[in-house]
């Protein structure tokens, strides 16, 4: 399965095909997975180095009681920015770069689902990590804790500083939520040819279920800071308690998401521990079922566990000690993982390299944090540790440890995949050694620091707490870890220039990515690679069953082809055969543009120019609109191409067969998680009050309410006819139904607008108003997007519709996907917003 | 492939039981959160009957269903798992932790019971606090 | 590696040696409340710790056996048991202490309510029973339960007494209950613990917990009238105080200055310290904060007052009289 250096003729066309374009132009318009998948690790270095830097400011300031060397305002700002950075610009990008860059190798894929859209996630992530920072250049800089707690962070007590942070990290959410998607439908449908579910490695499986962790937490965070800045902006009141807001539905929403995001960085890093463990031990992770079921277990259950970061908010103590149980029981999915990795281990002998050595740091320290972790799950003893230095060591011993300790182990194991160059096994265990020791040396005496009355995020402490020495000893330890990773960065530079070339494979592993040359070809593999077990390098001897040599069959047709355009292979969800030759895109310019766009409408926002948020919108939209418009001359040429015949298969599919489908699904998943955080947020704020509508005002009546839900239930059965229609052939009645249901669509968003319009309040009254605007406004978004996807459908496939093909059924499944939740979303918030008035 | 080995044969079942036993968590936890937070404020906190505030009487009664659910659900990939492993399409290695070759079935219904059996456990060990918050939900917050 | 359990072990026993030193220690309770919690703790480290020692013992074992060895009982059996049933008997056995632990910290039967309100960044105390208004400290009687209503008036706040509770969030939006019940007379110092803005730091406040006499004798002292200024400077001082406007913001008993924007000073005289745990109360201190409050602490919303020496002084000792 390795790849030649010297091509025939015949395969230049396929390598020519796979470049990216020369110059500035070409590197803002690459969408191929590999430089963007390193674009991302290092911007999220470069972010951890620069949080890295605030943290030892912050050490120094707390070396000894009293200090005065940065104040109270300063120190504020920086453990703001350090979270901040380390949480949403370092932890999770740095992942999903890393996720971006391997999965295809992994999956035995030529790139990811959405080639674009990984373009379009790194540039919006990296101008939300700009605009964060470009907070030090206005001297604004964000000074609200990276969790913003309302009403701290509300219009009455924050500056421009929360603007900044609010808006850089929205961007940041946009980013993660769609490297969510790409990494989820890359992984369900770009797999090679033989790889079931169960045979799919370990890492693979930490993204899948982290893929669809982001998807739910991240847009209730995305929901949660659009409310934020609704009231900072819009002068709405969701979390301002002197007009009915309430500061504690904010905590719900942040944690919500806050406590998945833990488990956001912490699975993929166990898939990073899990990857090495067999590597290093030359033989598969023991009970890999029982691991898989932990991932999947940790997944779910860390959406149970928000509120353990609330015990002190005076919730109902049963409801706390639900939370606390399920704390309790997720150590049950931690467990699982660590003593499959000890019984892996178990009489390996496995060689002391950096890889390892990392690993064992983080086996020592991340223990420890999963001990504490159980501690502060109880509820009476969180009482006293919360918001103390103890909860600062819990979650670095468990950050730390559990994810950078791990990261550290990856990038030593897969640099010299990345590079072609081995690190300096001196340098990597020096840098080791430097950290693990700096890491306890910072870390531990915060333990007891907690316990003698230091609380968190204060600037200084008074000598009488006796906590002197402690503070000393952790500033030095600070030191000390910056000292062992400036070695790494050292010894990752000199491996550059200077490393012994790493071969194909220096590790000895199991998975795909170790089958190619090192750096990998752009394409990955010339020919898809089968799976033909768990751990495909290590079977390459057992012989082949009947079904592989089928998908022999397949894949030797696919052998640097096609040569004019970029293909893949899908497959089938569960089984991993093939369904489809997947086309991918080429260089784009547009996923920078509306990212682009997007920045340029948060700068408007900050700097409350509202004509430079018109004109973000206009260059975003208008940038996604030709994004979408399907090319008919491209089209035209997959239908001809001899390829995709050649292998026996489509190259396009409909339903779940397809990624299109999936990525509309994911996109369906993701507003309905909008609408359903929305709805919480309208549910919590009328349990705290009185009256609902709040401040005596009128109840929402049916007089335009009533026509616009007949709108919608014609339109959803002008939908439902149009695809009998479409399939039946039939035009004047496909094009009368679908234009119809978009019509329908539209004339119900103009009523509820109108409605909004004609109430005799504003949106910033109370929050119930608030509420009921926002909710109206989504549905209205939801509508407006329904009928623009429903009309350009119809007006593409009233041409098509005697030459339909499953390209054309497939735009209309994703059509009936979009354009029916948004009826669906509508139809249920004017329900919700007229009849729970009168049922409350 | 055809038979029982095929995956497609089932593969409705497959999914349900590879994904039940978490839906059936996620329900349980959503729905004793809710009657927590939002019914222990509400008149349901403040009724006894038999012993027990009605805020209790539905955790526990969510309860029984979410066990039955995700005892279900086990029960039907155990019984999945069985029948493919008796298909003659499967390996004759097939150990617990063997690869279960290309029949993605197996996996996922040997995950699914697994998964089962800890999330059955889960929703059990979580209703523990209902017994010590029988009639009073502790609630702090003052009106 | 193995050290570190047992070195937490010895350097947490070491700490529990010497009470005097810890104003502000979990582990040094003075109350029954403290003393569960403490106890939990304990327990947990002797638990948790036996586990950590034990999973790094079976690492070292696994990394040291001879090549090629299993894992005892085989690899899927040991993870069934060491990574689930072990694990789960421990979780489910902590959670029912756990839970034993929170029902016995109800709140009990209560002597009277104290008030706490948080601002930035500072504590209002009112006794409504006593008709007593204070700021950043709480006078309670040693053995009686003090029930505490907690709120906030502009962000969320937190009030910790490490030494006689938990913590409890003072919230804008509803008041949250809590108390305090001291076994043992003496000042515990307490901070605000959740992040409320640019002073979070200097947010402290002082609990002295005194025994049931000497807690009459304080109600019934601060509930006596202030006498009036006894001579020229004294007058002058209290001149001072509404001519340079200090009763725009503070308030004072028996007086016409009402105003709630700054703490009440009606008992400015006893008070420990100044600027909630900022400096002691001292007549310099007490001089300096007047003139300067933003050099001691500074975003606080006191503006720098400009007096001469002589009426700084009067003012000063007016102050000091207010007790």
């Amino acid at each position: 399965m390795s790849v030649g250096t010297a091509a025939p003729p015949a395969q230049a066309g396929f390598e020519r095909t796979w470049q990216g374009h020369p110059g500035l132009r070409g590197w803002l318009m690459e969408v191929n997975n590999q430089p963007l998948g390193k674009r991302f690790m290092v911007t999220a270095i470069i972010f951890f180095l620069l949080g890295g830097v605030l943290a030892l400011l912050m050490r120094l300031q707390l070396a000894v009681s009293d200090n005065d060397l940065l104040g109270p305002q300063v120190f504020n700002q920086l453990f703001t920015m350090h979270g901040s950075t380390m949480m949403y610009l370092f932890a999770v990008p740095f992942l999903e770069g890393l996720a971006l860059y391997l999965l295809p190798l992994q999956l035995g894929s030529r790139d990811v689902a959405f080639p674009r859209l990984t373009a379009f996630s790194y540039w919006t992530y990296l101008f939300g990590g700009v605009l964060f920072y470009a907070s030090f250049l206005v001297g604004v800089v964000p000074d609200a804790g990276w969790f913003a707690y309302t009403p701290l962070s509300g219009p009455r007590y924050a500056g421009l500083g929360v603007d900044f942070w609010l808006l850089g990290l929205s961007l940041v959410e946009v980013a993660g939520i769609t490297a969510g998607v790409e990494i989820l439908v890359t992984i369900l449908k770009l797999r090679a040819p033989g790889m079931t579910l169960g045979r799919m490695p370990l890492f693979v499986w930490t993204m899948l279920v982290t893929g669809g962790m982001i998807i739910f937490a991240f847009t209730v965070l995305l929901t949660a800071t659009i409310l934020l800045e609704l009231d900072r902006a819009a002068g709405m009141a969701f979390f301002d308690p002197e007009r009915g807001g309430n500061s504690l539905l904010w905590q719900h929403l942040f944690w919500f998401f806050g406590h998945p995001e833990v488990y956001i960085a912490f699975l993929p890093a166990t898939g990073i521990v899990s990857a090495v463990v067999a590597a290093f031990a030359r033989r598969p992770v023991v009970a890999h079922v029982l691991v898989v079921v932990a991932i999947v277990m940790t997944g779910f259950l860390s959406f149970g566990l928000w509120v353990h970061h609330m015990f002190a908010t005076g919730l109902p103590e049963l409801a706390m000690h639900f939370f606390g149980a399920a704390s309790l029981m997720i150590a049950v999915a931690s467990g699982i993982q660590v003593f499959a990795w000890i019984a892996t281990l178990w009489g390996a002998r496995p060689d002391y390299r950096t890889p390892f050595l990392y690993l064992l740091g983080f086996f020592l320290i991340f223990v420890v944090g999963g001990m504490t972790g159980v501690m502060v799950a109880v509820v009476p003893f969180d009482l006293q540790v919360h918001d103390t230095y103890f909860v600062v060591a819990h979650f670095h011993y468990v950050l730390i440890g559990g994810v950078v300790f791990p990261v550290f182990a990856g990038l030593a194991f897969w640099l010299p995949k990345v590079t072609g160059r081995l690190l300096d096994e001196r340098a990597g265990a020096a840098s080791f050694w430097l950290s693990f020791v700096g890491f306890n040396l910072t870390f531990f005496p915060m333990h007891i620091m907690g316990f003698l009355g230091m609380p968190r995020r204060v600037y200084t402490y008074p000598a009488t707490l006796g906590l002197d020495a402690h503070n000393l000893v952790a500033t030095a330890g600070a030191f000390m870890i910056a000292l062992g990773t400036a070695v790494f960065i050292g010894a990752f530079l000199h491996s550059l220039r200077r490393g012994r070339p790493a071969g194909e494979d220096p590790w000895q592993a199991d998975t795909l990515e170790w089958s190619v040359s090192s750096p990998p070809p752009i394409f990955a593999f010339r020919r898809p690679p089968v799976a033909r077990g768990r751990h495909p390098l290590w079977e390459r001897g057992r012989p082949a069953a009947a079904v592989e040599a089928e998908h022999q069959r397949v894949t030797a047709a696919l052998d640097a082809a096609p040569t004019t355009w970029r293909a893949t292979l899908s497959t089938d969800p569960l089984t991993g055969a093939p369904q489809g030759v997947q086309w991918l895109p080429g260089p784009a310019m547009s996923p920078f543009l509306v990212a682009l766009g997007l920045l340029i409408a948060a700068i408007g926002v900050v700097a409350n120019l509202y004509i430079l948020d018109l004109a973000g919108v206009v260059l975003a939209v208008g940038a996604l609109a030709r994004w979408l418009q399907p090319d008919e001359a491209l089209l035209e040429r997959l239908r001809q191409d001899p390829a995709p015949r050649a292998a026996g298969l489509p190259v396009f599919t409909t339903g779940a067969a397809s990624t299109g489908w999936w990525g509309a699904l994911c996109l369906v998943v993701i507003l309905g998680t909008m609408f359903g955080a929305l709805l919480y947020a309208y549910f919590y704020l009328s349990l705290f009050s009185d009256a609902w509508p709040q401040g005596g005002l009128e109840r929402p009546g049916w007089g335009l309410a009533g026509p616009a839900t007949g709108a919608l239930l014609l339109a959803g059965a002008g939908l439902w006819g149009s695809r009998r229609a479409f399939h039946g052939g039939r035009r004047a009645a496909f094009v009368g139904l679908l234009g119809g249901s978009a019509a329908g669509a539209a004339a119900a968003a103009v009523l509820v607008l109108v409605e909004l319009v004609r109430l005799p309040f504003g949106p910033g009254v109370n929050a119930y108003a608030s509420a009921h605007f926002t909710l109206s406004g989504l549905a209205i978004l939801a509508l407006a997007m329904g009928t623009a996807v429903a009309a350009a459908t119809t007006h593409r496939l009233e041409r098509r519709l005697e030459r339909r093909d499953a390209f054309d059924t497939l735009q209309l499944q994703v059509t009936t996907m979009l354009h029916g939740f948004a009826l669906v979303a509508a139809l249920a918030t004017l329900v919700v917003l007229h009849t729970s008035p009168v049922l409350l | 492939m055809s038979g029982p080995g095929d995956p497609r044969a089932g593969r409705g079942r497959i999914w349900v039981g590879l994904w039940g036993p978490a839906v059936a968590w996620l329900v349980h936890f959503l729905a004793i959160y809710a009657l927590a937070e939002f019914g222990c404020l509400s008149p349901l906190a403040e009724r006894v009957v038999l012993g027990a505030s009605l805020v209790a009487w539905l955790v526990l009664a969510v309860t029984v269903a979410c066990l039955a659910l995700s005892g279900g659900v086990t029960w039907l990939a155990w019984r999945v798992d069985q029948r493919l492993s008796a298909a003659p399409t499967a390996p004759a290695t097939a150990g617990p932790e063997a690869d279960p070759g290309p029949d993605a079935g197996r996996f996922a219904a040997r995950a699914g019971w697994t998964s089962g059996l800890l999330f059955t456990l889960i929703i059990a060990v979580e209703a523990v606090p209902v017994f010590f918050y029988l009639r009073d939900c502790g609630v702090k917050a003052l009106p | 590696m193995r050290s570190r359990g047992v070195a937490l072990a010895l350097l947490a026993l070491a700490l529990a040696g010497c009470p005097a030193e810890h104003p502000q220690s979990a582990l040094h309770p003075a109350s029954q409340e403290a003393g569960r919690i403490a106890r939990l703790w304990w327990v947990m480290l002797g638990v948790y710790g036996a586990v950590t020692l034990a999973t790094f013992a079976l690492l070292a074992a696994a990394l040291l056996r001879r090549r090629g060895a299993e894992a005892p009982g085989g690899g899927v059996r040991f993870v069934v048991v060491a990574g689930i049933v072990v694990p789960t008997v421990i979780l489910v056995g902590m959670l029912f202490y756990s839970l034993r632990v929170s029902t016995a910290l109800h709140l009990p039967e209560a002597a009277f309510t104290v008030r706490v309100t948080g601002f930035q960044w500072w504590w209002d105390v009112r006794y409504p029973d006593h008709d007593i208004v204070t700021a950043n400290e709480l006078y309670v009687p040693v053995g009686e339960v003090v029930r505490l209503e907690l709120r906030a008036a502009d962000v969320v706040h937190s009030f910790w007494v490490p030494n006689l509770h938990g913590k409890m969030d003072l919230l804008p939006e509803h008041p949250n209950q809590f108390w305090l019940r001291a076994e043992v007379p003496g000042v515990y110092r307490g901070q605000c613990a959740e992040f409320c803005g640019l002073q979070h730091a200097l947010m402290a406040f002082d609990v002295v917990a005194l025994p049931k006499d000497e807690f009459e004798r304080w109600v019934a002292e601060r509930r006596r009238p202030h006498p009036e200024p006894a001579d020229d400077e004294l007058r002058l001082g209290q001149e001072v105080f509404f001519s340079a406007g200090c009763n725009a913001c503070h308030a004072v008993g028996g007086t016409d200055a009402v105003a709630l924007v700054g703490p009440d000073l009606t008992h400015i005289g006893t008070r420990r310290t100044l600027g909630a745990g900022t400096v002691a109360n001292t007549r310099g201190d007490l001089a300096g904060w007047i003139s300067q409050p933003q050099v001691l602490k500074p975003g606080n919303l006191m503006p720098p007052t400009y007096l001469e020496p002589r009426e700084l002084h009067a003012l000063v000792r007016w102050l000091e009289t207010l007790r």
